[in-house]
């Protein structure tokens, strides 16, 4: 894989350019009442020194994360990491679920060293790497007692969502992917076996919505902008449906992506009428709440569900559905990694890759993969073998008996099991640079299909002729390398054929 | 004989201080500013043109910013999704200021005409609120307003059995959702520009118009717009930039969805500078939002000015 980002420790032309026009783009929209602002690239070696422990002591940094629930943990740990290793989180920085991406480029770009450590999505990773904007880990993590505990990752968070040519970029915290969650005790009720195919699901959608009176409907989907595509993808990948041929001609308007839009028709059909303006609390909480028989979700929605009075010891989880005549396919949106800023002092850089080493070792992440009050899911092979800290109580958390996501042995057991089966059959995003343009554009179409606006065949179209356009635009030869060389990941991580 | 005074002045008014200090020094004062100015403002304005015929792109090192000409007007200029925006926001603005303009003028005459002391200043203070708050607020609380499973509008609508309109969800109401929000914060605006405005015509004109027996439609139309054109058309005008230029109440509310179905051009605008990080087509967009902002401004304070008599109103 190529690493281009470019480490210089002077203001290159290149850097003068970007800072320059980051900064005229927001002059220029101001006029037409644009927001923001924006700037230069950054980079550098960096010494590791003889004492690395006492380098960090008393240092404080700033972390940016997406705000809500899953700052909570930072905040768990915090005190007890201090005393550890003496490095201080000073401030959380929360920025909304879907403008991540945006403020942290804008302060990457513009060098502003406001972060120390930043939580993003595996799909920026390789923008943020081949830009220079992370620091490689792979000398840190060499530090005697320092080290991240790779060997225990699960291997698509080891092999694929940390690594950018050839470095360690990242660490994960956060193992999401898309799995079925359903009502265990309708199911059972009504003498319903969980769905194994897409036909199955649609149609035990179909009868909760239409042939009993004990829910308000069968299923609900995901459908607002911002992450809508990878419920698309789920459907999509189980029909060995890829995002481009070698030479990056888009491979989304075939037979795979028909079939993945015509199954999806069918299950928004049986859903609330209002699902195309479900994000994931509105999609988690019509689980929770009680008004849908079923939905796909994120793999922390089950700890929801356990603690939710509507659904609490009446929740089934599994793998999502294949297709008869293909595979299961559980598309990986979102999940989360930190990463080391390359803009900050070696101090910083240390300090923020000691505090991140330590809160993603088992003894404090597995507090928090197993914890329903915020929605870190599991990334370690240790969290997924031993189900028993999911029964108990999170020693870091003011109210610990709050902290139990599940009451029962075999709850946690259900749980990890679903969990290590979706990992089995994990469909990869885009994440090289550039890919973020494909996924906004496919999100948006997507979007547009589960509103009812376009049908299957415009709406393939049409992220056909986005995609084609994005790849000339970003230029067809180095997004062809990108491509390639990801694939070699996805491959070497054992989720694509 | 010449005196040393004489020479002091001679020599004042040849050195180069002294030009200075008299000639123009009002020039002197001024260049710090316009240095500022220049920096911070003309500069980069200059370079975001320049950047606006571009390839650069800030999250592709490959994309250093190379001369592409028109490249990235014609792109847009052909893109569906950029005449998408255009279409709502010209919507978005036309009819909300409209509406709003109308709402407003309407309450500030009946106010002026018809209510005084404490009852004018409690009905101020609750047609004020609205505008009073931060408009993403606003945006949020209309949304949960909005919300279709459980939000109390369609609760109490279907209590009287009129249905449970799709406010957010739907492509054909997305946007008229986020447009009665806006029209909810902004027509206090109105109202009050207006009212102000109704206030300072002379109650003179008025008493004339009693005498000579005009009825109420004839004293509206000959002494109350007349007088207030010039009032109507800042309101207008201010709020239309306003409206032109804000998408936060559309981001919180539907995110520009479904689709792209309530996206506004200044948003779309965002997307592509701070999304994207394709900052040759951002700033190409800013410029033709900036040209059309100008174009549509002034072609309706000509249009205005052409009233009656010709009179300048702004």
């Amino acid at each position: 894989m190529t690493d281009t980002h470019n480490q210089t420790d002077g203001m290159s032309r290149r850097r003068f350019i970007r800072g320059m026009s980051a900064a005229s783009a927001a002059a220029a929209a101001g006029l037409s009442g644009c927001i923001g602002g924006g700037g230069g690239g950054g980079g550098g070696e960096m010494s590791i020194p003889d004492d690395p422990d006492s380098a960090v002591d008393g240092t404080s940094i700033s972390l940016a994360i997406d705000e809500g629930h899953n700052t909570n943990p930072f905040q768990w740990f915090s005190d007890s990491i201090q005393e550890d290793t003496g490095v201080e989180l000073g401030e959380i920085n929360g920025f909304g679920f879907n403008n991540l991406y945006s403020n942290l480029m804008t302060e990457f770009t513009s060098n502003s060293g406001a972060f120390d450590l930043v939580s993003f999505y595996p799909q920026y990773l390789g923008t943020f790497a081949a830009n220079g904007h992370l620091q490689p880990l792979d000398d840190m993590m060499e530090i005697e007692g320092w080290n991240p505990q790779f060997d225990d990752l699960l291997k698509p968070y080891r092999d694929m969502y940390t690594q950018w040519g050839g470095s360690t970029y990242a660490l994960p915290i956060d193992g999401d992917v898309l799995m079925l969650v359903y009502r265990r005790d309708l199911f059972e009720q009504h003498d319903i076996e969980v769905p194994e195919t897409w036909a199955e699901f649609n149609e035990v959608a179909r009868y909760f919505t239409e042939e009993t009176d004990d829910i308000d409907h069968g299923v609900a989907t995901y459908g607002k902008r911002g992450n809508a595509y990878g419920w698309f993808l789920t459907r999509f990948g189980g029909l060995g449906g890829v995002y481009f041929d070698e030479e990056m001609n888009p491979q989304i308007n075939t037979e795979a992506g028909r079939r993945a839009l015509e199954s999806w028709q069918e299950t928004i059909q049986y859903s609330p009428d209002d699902t195309a303006s479900y994000g994931y609390p509105e999609l988690r909480d019509a689980f929770t709440g009680g008004n849908v028989a079923m939905v796909i979700q994120w793999t922390d929605v089950p700890k929801k569900a356990a603690v939710s009075e509507a659904t609490r010891g009446n929740w089934g989880g599994a793998a999502v559905p294949g297709w008869e005549d293909g595979r299961a396919a559980s598309s990986m949106p979102v999940g989360r990694v930190l990463g080391v800023t390359s803009g900050v002092s070696d101090e910083q850089k240390l300090a923020a890759y000691r505090f991140a080493q330590t809160f993603t070792l088992p003894e404090y992440s597995t507090h928090m993969v197993s914890d329903p009050g915020c929605g870190e899911d599991p990334f370690r092979t240790s969290q997924l073998s031993d189900p028993e800290p999911f029964t108990q109580e999170n020693p870091y958390r003011d109210a610990p008996e709050e902290s139990v996501a599940f009451q029962d042995m075999e709850s946690a057991e259900q749980y990890t099991s679903a969990v290590q089966a979706t990992l089995e059959q994990g469909y990869p995003v885009p994440y090289w640079p550039g890919s973020q343009d494909y996924i906004n554009a496919l999100d948006v179409e997507i979007s547009r299909f589960v509103s009812g606006e376009t049908g299957v065949e415009e709406t393939l179209e049409n992220v056909e002729s986005e995609w084609e356009s994005i790849v000339e635009d970003l230029g067809r030869e180095q997004q062809q390398e990108y491509y390639s060389n990801v694939i070699e990941a996805w491959q070497n991580a054992g989720i694509w054929e | 004989m010449a005196s040393s005074s004489d020479d002091t002045q001679a020599h004042r008014s040849t050195g180069l201080s002294s030009y200075v200090r008299n000639e123009h020094l009002e020039y002197w004062f001024a260049i710090p500013a316009l240095l500022i100015l220049l920096a911070l403002v003309i500069f980069p304005m200059l370079w975001s043109l320049w950047t606006s015929f571009t390839d650069l792109n800030l999250s592709v090192a490959t994309r250093n910013g190379a001369f592409v000409g028109l490249a990235n007007y014609a792109d847009l200029l052909t893109s569906e999704r950029f005449w998408t925006t255009i279409g709502n926001t010209a919507y978005y603005v036309g009819f909300g200021v409209a509406i709003e303009f109308t709402l407003g003028f309407a309450i500030a005459l009946f106010m002026a005409n018809y209510t005084r002391g404490r009852v004018t200043t409690v009905l101020f203070t609750l047609l004020l609120l609205p505008m009073m708050m931060a408009p993403i607020v606003a945006g949020l609380i209309w949304r949960l307003l909005f919300q279709e499973s459980f939000g109390p509008i369609n609760y109490l609508l279907g209590a009287v059995g009129v249905g449970q309109p799709p406010w957010l969800s739907s492509t054909a109401m997305s946007l008229n959702s986020v447009l009665i929000a806006d029209i909810w914060q902004w027509t206090p605006f109105m109202i009050l520009i207006l009212y102000t405005g109704r206030l300072s015509i002379s109650e003179d004109l008025y008493e004339a118009a009693r005498i000579d027996g005009a009825d109420r439609w004839f004293t509206f139309r000959h002494v109350t717009l007349p007088q207030m054109k010039g009032v109507i058309a800042i309101a207008i005008l201010l709020r239309a930039m306003d409206a032109f230029k804000f998408f936060d109440k559309m981001f919180v509310m539907t995110g520009g969805g479904p689709g792209t179905s309530s996206e506004l051009a200044t948003y779309y605008n965002y997307l592509l500078g701070f999304d994207s990080f394709s900052m040759g087509k951002a700033t190409a967009m800013s410029w033709l939002l900036l040209l059309f902002a100008v174009v549509l401004a002034n072609v309706f304070l000509s249009v205005l000015e052409r009233g009656e008599g010709g009179d300048r109103v702004v």
